[in-house]
């Protein structure tokens, strides 16, 4: 008879620098089930609406998580805009994918190190690293700070990024793409790469439905949605847009969903630079909500649909602040993804789902 | 675009709504709950997207449903039936809605018992902080100010219309009632302030250290004391 053992895995673990805490139930060398635990570092931000007024929970929206933190600050003042029934201008809707879309590049660049590094191939860590630290840069340049930064408001801008610097941008990315490609020829064709890839964690599509995964983790195994596809803001001007699917639903179509991404990411980015409108960048409007006033919005985050709900009480504090962030939505994909997986194989597939617990714990 | 929709349902409803929208293949987006500051009870909101009805809507030029299953009134006991038998990734949500908030979901599928979050207050949530209350409550005073203003510059309009129309008796008849809301209207208005100012002490109070409070209410009390001695005399 097999031998059945929990081992724990986490919150602290090489892998994953997260507190994610999983007690996997195995037998011999295999998982049967595991159970996920979060909020070691439950933060309460929701609660702080009670304690700061509409415009400063701005900057804790952004707070939520250091790699989402510019469609988190999207997100947010989106549905403060609709419940306001306020409408932003075209160029504060542009520069805001502009700057959500260099943020998902950032993002699936920071992964995709994350997972070299997990399979011991350090070069292709830092190769990535160092084509991410580019759009950090581009971030620095244009708003002052590479993580936060601080250039949405309800309503509008803090400040305008120049023409001049929006194709800046277009030809940093240019000049990016070779870099790129090459990366993506090593992370897709390379061998060492491909056997710890292929056929690991296979979650099929029919239970990706059943799970409600978002983001890559759906779309690697054929689930065709991304929130961007209903063309909101921007995206309603793009010529197309077509959500990347694969259909193996194993890690390396994880993989090879978030490297087109990246690209598709750059061309948006370059479309949409080209069409930006000059409309002027809106600005702070003193608005008090109606009390029961709402406004929801969902947007594409890098790691999937994220969900954003304000709810006003006709005071200058919101009433109720809901974010719903792509990880807590994998969660259950998470745990049906590892059973009957070997044990060695746990830390691939957990990094592939590319789970944020910063984002969960907010 | 996006449009919102709000279906409210009652708790005996939930299951055979979210079964009608697992059947047309609906998405679960998301599940939170809310507390009412004014009554005490809660709020259950669910949240769906039909992606494929969305996107023919897109297609005819039309905007896409986010539709939202509301269970209002729900007290602190009363048991919910949990719906991770249609949409199993409910289950953090559900976990959340009790450990944070103390609300009772029945069946969950994974149950974490109260120990998904770990926290050092019990349901946080559900606290409602003297300054929320207080701020609430002076929102509420401003508005009735407002509408008092409101109903005196209507009153007084009213009373200047009827007199400039100069009518006589007729007209006078008309203005005198006019000017007994005016009246009132004066009177709910000094309410309504001296309701304001006690309401903003009282939120000021609220944030002060506790002892300092006690301080600065026995001061206010003994002035009200003076005060009305000072009338009686």
């Amino acid at each position: 008879m097999a031998h059945r053992s929990v081992i724990p895995f986490g919150p602290q673990h090489p892998v994953l620098p997260e507190p994610l805490h999983l007690d996997l139930v195995i037998e011999d060398d295999r998982v049967i089930e595991a159970i996920p635990q979060i909020g070691f570092v439950h933060r309460g931000l929701e609660k702080l609406t009670e304690k700061r007024d509409m415009h400063q929970f701005g900057y804790i929206a952004e707070r939520i998580c250091g790699i989402c933190a510019v469609g988190h600050s999207c997100g947010y003042a989106s549905a403060c805009e609709r419940m306001l029934d306020i409408e932003a201008p075209g160029r504060v809707q542009y520069i805001r994918t502009i700057l959500h879309e260099l943020s998902r590049i950032h993002s699936h660049l920071l992964w995709l190190g994350l997972l070299a590094d997990a399979f011991g191939f350090e070069a292709l860590f830092y190769r990535s690293w160092t084509l991410r630290e580019q759009i950090l840069k581009i971030f620095e340049s244009t708003c002052g700070g590479r993580v936060i930064l601080s250039i949405n408001e309800i309503g509008g801008l803090k400040h305008d990024i120049e023409d001049s610097e929006l194709a800046g941008i277009v030809q940093t990315l240019d000049a990016m793409r070779p870099d790129y490609e090459a990366l993506v020829h090593t992370f897709l064709d390379d061998n060492s790469c491909g056997e710890r890839l292929h056929g690991v964690g296979v979650i099929s599509k029919k239970d990706a439905l059943e799970l409600s995964m978002v983001g890559p983790f759906g779309r690697a195994s054929g689930v065709d949605y991304d929130v961007r596809m209903f063309g909101d803001g921007a995206y309603a001007d793009l010529a197309a847009f077509e959500p990347i699917v694969a259909t193996d639903g194993d890690c390396y179509a994880r993989c090879q969903v978030r490297c087109a991404e990246v690209t598709q990411a750059m061309d948006i980015i370059k479309e949409l630079v080209g069409k930006i409108p000059h409309d002027g960048i809106g600005g702070r409007t003193k608005l008090t909500p109606a009390d029961g006033a709402r406004g929801e919005v969902v947007i594409e985050q890098p790691r999937g649909e994220a969900y954003y709900y304000v709810r006003g009480n006709g005071t200058k504090n919101l009433d109720r602040f809901r974010v719903r962030t792509p990880t807590s939505q994998n969660l259950a994909g998470l745990t049906h993804a590892l059973q009957g997986v070997l044990l060695a194989n746990v830390p691939m597939i957990i990094l592939t789902i590319d789970p944020c617990i910063s984002c969960t714990e907010r | 675009m996006q449009e919102a929709i709000y279906t409210i349902v009652g708790i005996d409803e939930l299951l055979s709504h979210v079964q009608a929208l697992k059947g047309v293949g609906a998405r679960f987006v998301q599940m939170h709950a809310e507390r009412n500051v004014d009554d005490g009870s809660y709020r259950l909101v669910y949240t769906f997207i039909n992606v494929r009805a969305a996107q023919e809507h897109i297609a005819q030029g039309g905007s896409y449903a986010i539709e939202n299953l509301v269970v209002e009134g729900i007290d602190q006991y009363q048991e919910i039936p949990s719906i991770s038998s249609y949409y199993p990734a409910v289950f953090p949500f559900e976990n959340e809605a009790h450990d944070l908030f103390g609300l009772a979901i029945t069946d969950m599928q994974i149950d974490f018992k109260g120990f998904f979050y770990q926290v050092s207050t019990a349901e946080p949530m559900s606290v409602i902080t003297p300054e929320v209350k207080a701020a609430r409550e002076k929102a509420m005073k401003v508005r009735a100010a407002a509408e008092a203003k409101a109903r005196k510059t209507a009153a007084e309009k009213a009373a200047a219309a009827a007199a400039a129309a100069g009518e006589g008796a007729a007209g006078a008849a008309v203005a005198q009632p006019a000017a007994a809301a005016g009246s009132d209207a004066q009177h709910d208005e000094a309410a309504a302030k001296a309701a304001l100012k006690a309401a903003e002490m009282e939120a000021k109070l609220a944030a002060m250290d506790p002892e300092k409070a006690a301080k600065v209410r026995a001061a206010l009390a003994a002035k009200a004391a003076r005060d009305k001695q000072k009338k009686e005399a």
